[in-house]
């Protein structure tokens, strides 16, 4: 009995080693261009004094401030977006992320996955995989993860406001 | 029971050895101004010449100024250093700034150069901002921007300030080019 509850925590340890670490090492890659923003930024954004009334900010700072961390990661190197794509699925496998949406735009493969939140408008994930292929702007392969509390209905709002690769693919969420 | 005495006393000195062995950014700074390798600068914010710029600095910016002390800034250019050494001071960097007194906003890396952006303080309230960068073609530099109680609206109008051409921020920018 011992024996077992000591595996099971090995497990379970391992798991969140994993989950944790999957796509953190290509931050120290020079092929890999990263963008890593923590809970930390999203409070102090949160609160900015923003002195107004509009309905429409006031849902922005809710958003914001329900944000967990925002992890982007891009490559041109085929190399390393083969890598990538591997990471992609075993991450997709080992955490429960279920298929969102697909869109396909010129030539382009986006793929939306989520973890399910608090109720069906929240997810507690938004995770995005964008194939390169290809040349130039094509060749990017990207990862994108956005954890919290994200509302669905909101997400398109702050893909104005992030400069980042596969943000306007962002925009294209919507609860469905 | 001596067993357990004995296990407590080497388990508080593998604890204070780990204490003691991490260097505070401070010591950071203070162990590498004699560097030769290095470039230092201490900048007091009343070297920023506001007190001239009556007019041009808002009521805001004033009141942001007035939360912050000094920068302190520390460099080392590829020039002065080797790919090993660059290495080192970046992975000791990332050591002392891994520590739980430190918080990191952001982290990025575009073509080869990490910058790292952290706070340290109480709540809201920022008493000290890093922002570090590392490039592999052109060497190392932090800035600690030291001040009191520098909320989060502060940094939103200095950040501002900085990237508007010949404003208050300008000051700063020709002494670090100067070094």
């Amino acid at each position: 009995m011992k024996k077992l509850t000591v595996f099971l925590m090995i497990i379970a340890s391992q798991y969140g080693v994993i989950a944790q670490s999957s796509f953190d090492k290509y931050e120290d890659m020079k092929e890999v261009s990263s963008v890593v923003v923590t809970s930390k930024m999203f409070k102090l954004l949160s609160k900015l004094n923003l002195e107004t009334d509009d309905p429409e900010i006031q849902e922005y700072v809710n958003l914001v401030d329900n944000i967990e961390n925002i992890k982007v990661f891009s490559t041109k190197d085929k190399g390393v977006g083969t890598a990538m794509k591997a990471d992609v699925k075993k991450y997709l496998g080992s955490a429960s992320l279920e298929e969102l949406m697909r869109v396909k735009s010129d030539g382009k493969n986006v793929k939306f996955y989520s973890k399910p939140g608090k109720n069906d408008d929240f997810v507690s994930e938004l995770f995005m995989f964008l194939e390169g292929s290809g040349e130039g702007q094509d060749a990017d392969t990207v990862v994108l993860s956005i954890t919290g509390n994200i509302d669905l209905k909101q997400v398109s709002k702050i893909a104005d406001h992030l400069n980042v690769p596969g943000g306007q693919e962002l925009k294209k969420v919507k609860k469905q | 029971m001596h067993s357990i005495f004995k296990f407590f006393s080497i388990f508080s000195i593998l604890l204070l050895a780990s204490c003691s062995g991490q260097m505070s950014l401070q010591e950071y700074f203070v162990a590498h101004q004699e560097d030769a390798d290095f470039i230092t600068a201490d900048i007091p914010l009343s070297l920023l010449d506001l007190a001239d710029k009556v007019g041009e600095v808002s009521a805001q910016e004033k009141e942001a100024f007035s939360r912050i002390r000094k920068i302190n800034f520390l460099a080392l250019p590829i020039q002065k250093t080797t790919e090993a050494r660059l290495a080192a001071e970046k992975q000791q960097l990332k050591a002392i700034l891994s520590d739980d007194a430190y918080e990191t906003l952001m982290r990025f890396t575009i073509s080869g150069s990490n910058v790292v952006i952290s706070t340290k303080g109480s709540g809201d309230a920022i008493d000290e901002v890093i922002i570090w960068g590392a490039d592999a073609t052109r060497g190392i530099a932090v800035a600690r921007v030291l001040g009191d109680d520098i909320q989060p609206e502060h940094i939103a109008t200095l950040a501002q300030a900085a990237q508007q051409k010949g404003g208050p921020l300008s000051g700063l920018e020709n002494i670090i080019q100067n070094l």
